[in-house]
């Protein structure tokens, strides 16, 4: 190449005007083993390195097959839409699941002190008959409980009678000693 | 699209992918990673993927936000950038290779040393040539922005280049 030329082309790339053709021309002429000008030897390893540097290929032999085998393992389909919409189920799972667990819990112990008044306003009969033949039943075992009780009342009373026949007649007898 | 579609159109980018994270993040493994992790995003993405004028282009920006992930990810280990850079230089450049000579070496460390974006526009236009208008969708820049950066960072490697030439530094 005429060094008129080269010099020329260099100019125009040093100003960042040269076009991606004429840069392709300046590197085909520094590494041809022509014999450059003195003032092109500071040039020529530059365009020599851009060359060289150009030619650098990703060293690993085993990369596309490696590559391959992951590509064919990716999920088909937007991937990342799925995970999303299924993080935002998972979300709203994890909300109802807390309002379960929080109004359970509000159950439990806010609640706790009705349960009572709710076992007394369950139906136990079908029938009234029923329910006050069962009442009966109960107000007897109550009657006769109470009866039996009562007997054993009595035995205290007699007790308690012959206690005060006893301390009235120490009344009487000390009044005696002390007449 | 399919996998064998896949394999014969967007595959073959994976070089400059690979050139392009490498300068970002001066890691062959890294860049490796990345490299696979833009494919596999690309892949996940192959229905929008016809929406992209340039699929080249689109693959090279996707590569970008992941390698400055990785690279925030990093300097938030607080790794320093001195040593990052002589692990690169002893261990991770082919240009590092004895194979090569000290002015392609000192070359590689002038670019690598131009700042974040200068260094990318240098990198996309004169190793992997792509046209001004791409080189602005990649970096999301305007075109008068990746003109003044790739303005900056040849002025910048063609006086260290001169300076060596002239007294051997």
């Amino acid at each position: 190449m005429d060094s008129k030329r080269i010099d020329l082309l260099l100019e125009r790339y040093w100003n960042c005007v040269s076009t991606q053709e004429e840069e392709a021309e300046i590197k085909a002429y520094f590494n041809s083993n022509v014999e450059f000008p003195a003032h092109l030897k500071s040039t020529a390893p530059l365009f020599q390195y851009f060359t060289k540097e150009g030619e650098v290929k990703m060293p690993d032999k085993a990369f596309d097959e490696a590559l391959l085998e992951k590509l064919k393992q990716q999920p088909k389909g937007k991937v990342k839409k799925l995970e999303q919409s299924f993080q935002n189920y998972m979300k709203v799972a994890a909300v109802i699941a807390l309002v379960i667990a929080t109004s359970f819990v509000f159950r439990m112990e806010v609640w706790q002190d009705d349960k009572p008044e709710l076992f007394l306003v369950e139906d136990t009969f079908k029938t009234p008959e029923e329910a006050y033949a069962e009442t009966k039943k109960a107000l007897m075992l109550i009657a006769s409980k109470m009866n039996h009780g009562k007997k054993e009342v009595q035995k205290i009373s007699i007790l308690s009678k012959a206690e005060s026949k006893i301390k009235g007649d120490k009344d009487k007898s000390s009044t005696t000693t002390l007449n | 699209m399919s996998l064998e579609a896949f394999k014969t159109r967007v595959l073959p980018v994976k070089d400059k992918l690979f050139r392009y994270t490498l300068r970002i993040l001066k890691n062959e493994d890294e860049a490796k990673d990345v490299v696979q992790e833009t494919l596999i995003k690309v892949w996940n993405k192959r229905d929008e993927m016809h929406t992209y004028e340039n699929m080249e282009a689109w693959c090279i920006r996707v590569a970008r936000n992941l390698a400055l992930d990785k690279l925030k990810s990093k300097h938030n280990k607080s790794v320093d950038i001195d040593n990052a850079y002589n692990l690169q230089s002893n261990t991770q450049s082919p240009y590092s290779s004895t194979e090569q000579s000290d002015i392609m070496t000192s070359v590689h460390h002038f670019i690598n040393q131009l700042p974040d974006l200068q260094k990318q526009v240098i990198q996309l236009r004169d190793i992997d040539g792509f046209s001004y208008q791409e080189i602005s969708d990649i970096l999301k820049q305007n075109l008068n922005s990746v003109k003044v950066n790739l303005f900056r960072a040849r002025k910048q490697v063609r006086e260290q280049l001169i300076q060596v030439n002239a007294y051997g530094l």
